[in-house]
């Protein structure tokens, strides 16, 4: 069986025009150039950039000469090359390339199913790594974002908001109480930074009925300070991102994992962080099914959680349903349990933000 | 018959005196295109991303091989390797050297944002100095990478110069409300160009391209992006008194009173103005350039139009949006198929002279190119 194609020894671009005979242990490469010795290149010796392909003619090279090249100007020479030189195969070139790649790929997903059903707080523990002033810097960052630079300082409502600070959290050093503040961020809901600071909306205020309820809402976010969510939240976005970026590329599908894989940790994050909340009120001798009694109204006047029978829709939710954090706290209720704050403190409380003051952290 | 095996080759440049080729340059259509997106898109998945090296490479190899220059093809020499493991470098020195410098300046600023803002700014200033830098060296590793009947090209300058160019050209061009846009494009061009070679032989850029035919095409660009730009603030303009005429204020008095639907429609026409005269100056100077660029007796010439330029950039976004990205192959053919095919070589060529190039290579590649993101090939 011989073809057409010509030879390129590699030292220069000139080529000569040759007749390639497959014989039984290799190619004959015969020049039309009487004057040119012929060539003869046994099939071990054989490579290619790709894998051969049925429908491109086949530019072979040499182990031996590098940079020489033989190009066979028909396609049909690639299925009796195949048959001598089976190694030039795509099938034999995806084995190589791919049985390592997927051994590996499982590896990685044994480990990360590891980390993730094992509970292995991988976040956390980088995030534990870094300088706490790194955290502080960025929650001071968020915080004086969220709040344009002010917090609500009436005095009486500040003394009432470090009264139930105070209660909640007696294991605090002294002076971190005012991580905890009050401002008009225009909207019924509390967030916790990096670095530990709470910024409790004012709007959630004049929401709750009772002292009780502000202070489950401040107890839960005490426990998303206290298991540092914010921080691994933050290296495990950046993770996710890395990961899902390379793996999904930076387009639709790379934006929804991403999106998803945050969900997922905040749903974990809030059930941890409720546990606290319920630690500490019942410590604080408060009852902890106020914060059942705030989502309900929350829910009756917003309508969350209506979605809750576990199909996809809740999966999008930032929040785990409802109606199971509602019957967590219902649960630990604390019968003959005493309000957090006098009525006088509580409305104190309720009027924290008819004075305003420029924000000034302690460690300014 | 005397026989050369395997262990040794015929310089057949020496055996031959020099003889002039012309150079066909011609495109042959490659076949599978639409499977090989689906393919790389699924094993990426499925390998977490590491696999998407290796679908670039493949996808690269299939479109050099399409590229035929006397019938015979290119050849893409680069690996999934290489591309992986420049991946991984700049992922850790690029990567890691911008978070370390976002965590000094989270400390050094302490929450003052405008501090943050000023700190920030040497990273910008060094990025946009390493965007150059990444460009050139991207080219550098493609060109390299490839061959034709074994000869591989280069890039044989220094990256460094070419990044200052960039640099410092780039820096003029606002402080001249880009008027310097097309001298920039030539200065570049033209520091790559002469830096490239085919083996031992060089690119030139010869004669170097006047200006004024550049200018003649970017004038009409540049004021057909005022139009637009104007009729945007008139319609915001609008939009705000609309608003203040609706708490019963004093509207902002206008220089020209236009109904908003005209407004809408003016915007429309001139942004569809805008884009044809930016195709056609995009078309026109690449044009332009190429026709300069000289390899031994012989030129190489151009021939994009503007109108085939944009209905290709608009085809290849629809095939991307519509494919969620997993086509992204398929688009690159089809721009490399429309450039190919208008290309062609004036001239002769002694192609025994094309010797073989002795610049070593590296063993990783465009890690930059990647974490910058730098074109889609």
């Amino acid at each position: 069986m011989a073809f057409e194609g010509t030879l390129s020894d590699g030292k220069s671009a000139r080529a000569m025009a040759v007749t390639v005979s497959l014989e039984t242990s290799g190619l004959r490469i015969v020049p039309s150039d009487d004057a040119a010795r012929p060539q003869f290149w046994p099939w071990r010796d054989l490579v290619a950039t790709g894998p051969l392909r049925r429908e491109e003619p086949p530019l072979l090279g040499n182990v031996n000469q590098p940079d020489a090249r033989l190009f066979i100007a028909d396609a049909g020479a690639v299925p009796p090359l195949l048959r001598h030189a089976p190694h030039l195969s795509a099938r034999r070139h995806h084995m190589r390339l791919l049985a390592p790649m997927l051994a590996a790929t499982v590896a990685l997903l044994l480990a990360g199913a590891w980390l993730w059903f094992g509970n292995v707080p991988v976040a956390r523990m980088v995030a534990n790594m870094l300088p706490g002033s790194l955290h502080q810097s960025l929650g001071r960052s968020l915080v004086r974002g969220m709040t344009h630079g002010k917090i609500c300082a009436a005095p009486a409502g500040w003394r009432a908001l470090r009264r139930m600070t105070g209660r909640l959290a007696p294991d605090w050093p002294p002076g971190t109480e005012r991580r905890v503040m009050v401002a008009k961020i225009g909207m019924i809901n509390a967030f916790t930074t990096p670095g530990g600071y709470i910024v409790i909306g004012k709007r959630l205020i004049d929401f709750a009925r009772s002292p009780d309820e502000v202070a489950a809402v401040l107890a839960h976010e005490m426990g998303h300070a206290e298991l540092r969510h914010p921080e691994a939240a933050l290296v495990r976005a950046t993770g996710l991102s890395v990961v899902t970026t390379m793996v999904f590329g930076d387009n639709f599908f790379g934006n929804a994992a991403l999106l998803l894989g945050q969900l997922r940790f905040s749903r974990r994050s809030e059930t941890a962080a409720d546990a606290v909340a319920i630690r500490r009120m019942r410590h604080a001798g408060a009852d902890p099914a106020a914060l059942a009694t705030f989502f309900e109204r929350l829910e009756g006047k917003y309508g969350h959680g209506k979605s809750e029978n576990g199909d996809l829709l809740t999966l999008f939710q930032t929040h785990p349903p409802t109606a199971e954090r509602i019957r967590m706290m219902k649960r630990a209720h604390l019968p003959n349990a005493r309000p957090i704050l006098t009525e006088k403190e509580w409305q104190a409380l309720r009027r924290i933000c008819d004075w305003t003051k420029s924000l000034v952290f302690i460690e300014d | 018959m005397m026989e050369d095996h395997a262990s040794s080759g015929t310089d057949m440049a020496a055996r031959q005196p020099g003889e002039d080729h012309t150079l066909h340059i011609r495109w042959s259509e490659p076949k599978g295109f639409v499977w090989l997106s689906i393919r790389n898109f699924l094993l990426t998945i499925l390998t977490l991303g590491i696999y998407s090296f290796w679908g670039k490479t493949e996808v690269r190899r299939r479109i050099w091989n399409a590229v035929r220059i006397n019938d015979e093809p290119l050849e893409y020499t680069g690996t999934g390797w290489e591309l992986f493991r420049g991946f991984l470098l700049a992922a850790v020195f690029l990567g890691g050297g911008a978070m370390i410098h976002g965590v000094i300046v989270a400390i050094l600023s302490a929450g003052n944002e405008q501090l943050a803002q000023i700190l920030f700014l040497p990273l910008y200033v060094i990025g946009f100095w390493l965007f150059g830098l990444a460009i050139y060296r991207t080219w550098r590793y493609r060109l390299r990478r490839t061959r034709w009947r074994g000869i591989r090209a280069t890039l044989a300058g220094s990256p460094v110069k070419y990044a200052n160019a960039y640099f410092l050209s780039g820096l003029l061009v606002p402080l001249s409300l880009g008027w310097l846009l097309p001298w920039r494009l030539r200065k570049l061009h033209t520091l790559m160009t002469r830096d490239t070679r085919i083996g031992t032989a060089r690119l030139r850029v010869d004669p170097e391209p006047a200006l004024g035919p550049l200018y003649r095409v970017f004038a009409p660009l540049w004021f057909g992006g005022l139009l637009p730009y104007v009729l945007i603030l008139l319609l915001v303009v609008e939009v705000i008194n609309a608003a203040i005429r609706h708490q019963g204020g004093q509207p902002i008095a206008m220089p020209v009173e236009l109904p908003p639907a005209l407004l809408v429609v003016l915007l429309v026409l001139s942004l569809l103005l805008f884009m044809w005269l930016r195709y056609r100056y995009l078309a026109q100077a690449t044009n332009w350039l190429t026709g300069h660029v000289r390899l031994q007796g012989g030129r190489f010439r151009l021939n994009l139009r503007p109108m085939r330029l944009f209905l290709l950039h608009l085809g290849n976004l629809f095939i991307i949006l519509l494919s969620l990205g997993i086509l992204a192959p398929v688009a690159q053919k089809r721009l490399a198929r429309y450039m190919v095919s208008n290309i062609s070589f004036e001239g002769a060529v002694d192609l025994a002279s094309l010797r073989q190039a002795t610049d070593t290579l590296e063993k990783s590649g465009e890690g930059m190119g990647e974490f910058f993101d730098i074109d889609g090939f």
